[in-house]
């Protein structure tokens, strides 16, 4: 389809490739555009669909085992007989996120938008409000508000609007929650819990089972960003707030009988305690340590050792993940969860000899003796 | 030719404060003993051991020494060890001027507590190592003391010998007639 498009339109439709893809804005327009015409819209449409299309297609097109009914079968998640219920489904959140941003992105880009010492000013939580809608949204949008969360960093913006924008995404999408690893305990939201449960019931959980792919990377550049949290409590609740949506996570994969696609937290994990220049945690315990933060940036050493702690929990991950491995090997042929405790022992055997490493970092970050 | 002058110079009133200030930190370890024996025995070996070591007894099961300066308690489950330290400085100004008297003494105040929560701080990490040594030492005692009362739960003892691996580490050797 041919399409003219004017300044204002070509700007609207940057946002959404920044959005989509991640592609910087070179147009910039004084009257930012906000009553789009019908084939703006269309146009904008098709490319939010093809862009969550994408997603699904990558993540679906290989043929692996996968679990349906607490049964093992191999296939590709789009074989009609495997992908049974499943619809996606958009709500006008996806169209409010892009003409809001088109219209609020320069205003929010602003420095002046954030408040010394506080985050983003009122006037900017308002905007956000207004761009990121968290009701009634549906599995559409949760792939495009994940990918916004994706793209978002490459957007020139405070970190302190980047970050609420990112937990605005979240409150309004599970997958957006799990790519960034954000906690929000807001009134009036659902909790993260409740969220997870909602993907993981049966008719939403194909977008779990493709979406896997974009976890793995977004995991580790959160992970190594923590040291770069301008302060320690900053870290401190960084770290506790990763923690805690991963711990919620497991439960969740627990609670819904797929612990089979805890395959993305190992993935994780590997990744961390490989030997290439991503492994983060294979590096001497005591330097890891050490790059939390310099001495004269704590406040006391309790202070570092909240820290030093809210970090071990982290790498107890991995221990975590071995124990639900342990007690799920014990389910016997014909038991309830049998069938996914076979994908996960196997899943998990990599992890075996890296279970050391993670062990002797968490005791170094504890101080541990014995 | 010299020529007098009577000049009035009014003599300053001093306005004086003080206050004392108070700088508390304190690290902890985790303490991970393997289980050889039941953990209710490897505890009591490990309080024994300490014991021995000159620690005493508080009455709900801590243990407690002191290592340069610090304080060191082994909690009562045993699981964890704390190095805590505290350390106090009189802070006292003067001032002609009354109205600023609060605002120098909070202000001399904040500076002495920095300076002291860097000392305290200072004190604890370089007690830090001596500590980890001592109680690694105990619990490395009470290791083997472990496992010969495991031994001997199997069988007669007829020989033990100790000694260092390549690593630096302690080996044992318990010989058991079965």
């Amino acid at each position: 389809m041919a399409l003219s498009v004017s300044v204002q339109e070509g700007h609207a439709l940057e946002v959404l490739d920044l959005l989509c893809r991640g592609r910087a804005l070179r147009i910039t327009a004084k009257e930012p555009l906000s009553r789009p015409r019908p084939e703006l819209v269309e146009v904008a449409g098709r490319r939010i669909a093809a862009s969550v299309l994408r997603v699904l297609v990558e993540g679906g097109r290989r043929e692996r085992t996968l679990l349906r009914d607490g049964r093992r079968v191999d296939g590709r998640i789009w074989d009609r007989e495997l992908l049974e219920d499943f619809a996606l489904r958009f709500s006008p959140a996806s169209y409010t996120l892009w003409i809001e941003l088109t219209q609020r992105l320069g205003a929010l880009a602003r420095s002046s938008q954030v408040d010394d010492g506080v985050g983003s000013s009122r006037s900017a939580r308002r905007q956000i409000r207004k761009v990121v809608k968290i009701a009634d949204t549906g599995t559409g949008d949760w792939i495009f508000y994940a990918l916004a969360v994706r793209h978002l960093e490459r957007a020139a913006m405070p970190e302190e609007i980047r970050g609420d924008l990112r937990r605005r995404l979240a409150m309004g999408s599970p997958l957006a929650t799990l790519l960034a690893l954000e906690e929000h305990t807001g009134e009036g939201e659902l909790l993260i819990e409740e969220q997870l449960a909602e993907l993981l019931c049966p008719e939403n959980v194909r977008l779990l089972e493709c979406a896997d792919h974009l976890f793995v990377d977004a995991w580790v550049a959160r992970i190594r960003a923590i040291p770069a949290e301008p302060t320690v409590p900053a870290r401190i609740v960084r770290v506790q707030g990763i923690v805690r949506v991963f711990s919620k996570f497991l439960g969740a994969l627990d609670g819904a009988h797929r612990l089979d696609l805890a395959g993305p937290i190992i993935d994780l994990l590997l990744r961390l305690t490989g030997a290439d220049e991503l492994g983060l945690w294979a590096q001497e315990p005591a330097k890891l340590v050490a790059s939390l933060g310099r001495a004269g940036e704590f406040a006391s050493l309790g202070q570092r050792e909240a820290l030093r702690r809210a970090y071990a929990e982290l790498v107890e991950l991995g221990a975590r993940l071995w124990e639900l491995r342990d007690r799920l090997a014990d389910e016997g042929y014909g038991d309830l969860r049998y069938e996914e405790s076979q994908l996960l022992v196997e899943r998990c055997e990599p992890l075996r000899s890296r279970l050391g490493t993670l062990m002797s970092l968490a005791g170094a970050l504890t101080n541990r003796l014995g | 030719m010299s020529r007098g002058y009577r000049i009035r110079w009014a003599q300053p009133v001093w306005h004086n404060a003080s206050t004392t200030v108070e700088s508390g930190d304190a690290i902890s370890m985790d303490v991970g003993i393997l289980e050889i024996l039941p953990e209710s025995e490897m505890l009591a070996l490990l309080r024994e051991r300490l014991a021995g070591e000159g620690w005493t007894k508080d009455e709900d099961g801590s243990m407690r020494t002191t290592i340069r300066g610090v304080d060191v308690t082994l909690a009562a489950d045993g699981r964890t060890v704390t190095a805590s330290a505290t350390a106090t400085q009189g802070v006292s100004v003067r001032t002609t001027q009354q109205g600023e008297l609060s605002e120098r003494l909070g202000r001399a105040s904040e500076g002495a507590k920095r300076q002291l929560s860097e000392k305290v701080a200072t004190q604890i990490i370089g007690a830090e190592a001596e500590i980890r040594e001592k109680v690694q030492g105990a619990l490395q005692r009470v290791y083997v003391e472990a496992l010969r009362r495991k031994a001997a739960s199997m069988g007669e003892i007829e020989s033990v010998l100790e000694g260092v691996g390549d690593d630096g580490e302690l080996e044992l050797t318990i010989k058991v007639k079965v």
